[in-house]
């Protein structure tokens, strides 16, 4: 069954259409790998069905309800998690800060809960507390749950990302080119990173220019080039499909 | 454990220092470095957890002072009553200015706050018949509770210190709750903050708010302690005062604008002596502190504390290692 159903999304920018009428599935428990050149409209794709940018026509259906034309912060609050192509983080706050104000839309205690210190509010404090570390675990972090964040190395800092979406308990992620700029170990240990948040029941989109990282662990692949949809299916076809050989390296020329 | 020594100590202090200054003049002082408190921890919640400068605080200050004041005056209300409503009417305005600014951010945040604060200054300067307009509001009642009347700068250091400790303990119940915690992560990133579910119009709009409420409370406290205000105070001098407070005593942390407050409020008097330069040296002072402490003064005292700490932890562990070998 699909999760998300993305229907014509197309997006115009004055007379330049940077994503033209594109149509896909996003299965339950996939993952689906998003790939093409650059200025291909991966990452507007992306903005407009976590609702941080507007389209101009189409449909994004969440578990089968409309969500395209909503704000950012309630598909948020929707289940639907993402991170930035660049680096974004809660720079001058801990590690272990990061992920418990990620958890934002878990947690019921209002202010007067804190303020009169209730039940409620101390059960929730040292449950939000628990399930960071838990979430810190996963990625592998957890060791560094007090340094603060801006003093992390690159490699640390996606991971952290990656925590930051997964804090808010999310049935969709969107990653944005989560293994740019990570040394070959850490990209090798993403990859085992994104099929064990797929285990956990999550579908994941994700951008990727890897295209070891992206083959090897999609289930499906889309590849968009001047934000048309090029093709779609398994790695193995996509790679061997000649439209996308010649979207990334250019025809053949006769020789 | 720390924190509530450091509290206890603080308010031991607070409640003994009317014993130990005998100079009115000083009461006096002290009675506006704890209006200062209660303006600056309500505006430190927008500049330094939600991360957005206003110009416009002094306005709500200004809109409790003369809503208790005209409000008691006129129509005979409560004191107590008068000052609630008045906290309610600036806390009413703060909602429609947010609600107005939710759009804009940094400068553009400063500009229209700066541009909200003299609109409500030429209102209260031309409704004559209703403010008294330049004139300003004379013979406020005082305060009043249960029948008795506030009248020495004792009781009101009282008074200001009960409201000052309740709106210290507000707002740090705040920052320490989910509310406080999206309040930091708008400042720190907004989009993830969004992505994560955290909207910036409701939580700057919950911050304005309460700091509104609060500013409507110091206003009222003011009104009735000096029985007469002015369209002075909605000055520019006010407003960035109140700033400074927040930024050089330490913002997005309780403790530094209570400093700030009290500093500020001191030192221009200390300069008395040197009168003529008074301004100059305050000046310079100002410049100092903002490129030497950009965080401010309260992180410089707790990292000294911390240090402190660490040495006296480090002897004491050499000197147990040294007694075993």
């Amino acid at each position: 069954m699909a999760i998300l159903e993305v229907r014509g999304l197309t997006k115009e920018f004055g007379g330049l259409t940077a994503v033209n009428n594109v149509s896909f599935d996003l299965h339950e428990n996939e993952i689906l790998g998003l790939i093409g050149p650059n200025g291909a409209g991966k990452t507007t794709t992306f903005n407009m069905i976590a609702g941080s940018l507007a389209a101009t026509r189409g449909s994004v259906k969440y578990n089968g309800v409309e969500i395209l034309g909503k704000k950012s912060t309630e598909i948020a609050n929707l289940g639907i998690a993402r991170t930035f192509q660049i680096t974004a983080i809660f720079h001058g706050l801990t590690v272990l800060q990061n992920v418990v104000v990620s958890t934002h839309r878990l947690q019921s205690a209002n202010i007067l809960d804190s303020l009169f210190y209730t039940k409620r509010y101390r059960e929730e404090e040292a449950a939000i507390r628990e399930k960071a570390m838990d979430v810190l675990e996963f990625v592998g972090i957890a060791h560094l749950a007090d340094v603060v964040a801006s003093n992390l190395p690159y490699g640390q800092q996606r991971l952290l990302e990656v925590a930051i979406a997964l804090a808010t308990e999310p049935q969709v992620v969107l990653f944005d080119e989560p293994a740019a700029g990570l040394n070959p170990e850490e990209t090798r240990m993403f990859d085992n990173l994104v099929c064990r948040i797929r285990d956990r029941d999550i579908s994941i989109l994700m951008i990727e220019h890897n295209m070891r990282l992206v083959m090897g662990i999609s289930d499906r692949i889309i590849c968009l080039n001047y934000g048309t949809l090029l093709a779609e299916g398994s790695p193995e076809e996509v790679s061997s499909n000649p439209l996308v050989i010649e979207a990334y390296l250019g025809k053949g020329g006769e020789e | 454990m720390d924190k509530k020594i450091t509290v206890t100590v603080a308010l031991v202090v607070a409640i003994v220092l009317p014993f130990l200054i005998r100079s009115e003049y000083y009461m006096h002082i002290l009675v506006l470095a704890l209006m200062y408190v209660m303006l600056t921890q309500g505006l430190n919640l927008l500049v330094g957890y939600v991360g957005q400068l206003s110009l416009g605080h002094h306005t709500f200050m200004a809109l409790g002072a003369y809503s208790s004041a005209l409000l008691s005056l006129k129509l005979g209300i409560p004191v107590i009553l008068s000052m609630l409503i008045g906290a309610l009417i600036a806390a009413f305005l703060g909602y429609l200015m947010s609600k107005l600014t939710f759009r804009v951010r940094g400068s553009y945040f400063v500009i229209l706050t700066t541009a909200f604060s003299e609109i409500a200054r030429l209102v209260i300067n031309n409704s004559t018949d209703i403010t008294g307009g330049p004139m300003g509001v004379r013979n406020i009642p005082s305060f009043s509770i249960f029948g008795y009347v506030l009248k020495s700068k004792t009781s009101y250091y009282y008074l200001g210190l009960v409201l000052s400790v309740i709106i210290i303990y507000v707002c740090d119940r705040i920052v320490d709750s989910k509310t406080g915690r999206a309040f930091a992560a708008l400042r720190e990133e907004e989009g993830l903050a969004n992505s994560v579910g955290i909207s910036y119009a409701r939580f700057a709009m919950v911050a304005v708010v309460v700091g509104a409420f609060f500013a409507g409370i110091a206003g009222g406290y003011y009104a009735h302690y000096t029985n007469f205000i002015s369209p002075d105070l909605l000055s520019f001098n006010n407003t960035l005062t109140i700033l400074l407070m927040v930024v050089i005593g330490g913002k997005g942390t309780i403790f530094g604008p209570i400093l700030g407050s009290v500093i500020f409020s001191f030192v221009p008097e200390l300069l008395r002596a040197v009168d003529n330069y008074r301004l100059p040296i305050y000046g310079i002072v100002l410049m100092v502190s903002a490129l030497f402490m950009p965080k401010g003064i309260a992180p410089i005292l707790s990292n000294l504390y911390n240090d402190a700490k660490k040495k006296y932890r480090k002897n004491k562990l050499n000197r147990s290692e040294g007694g075993i070998s």
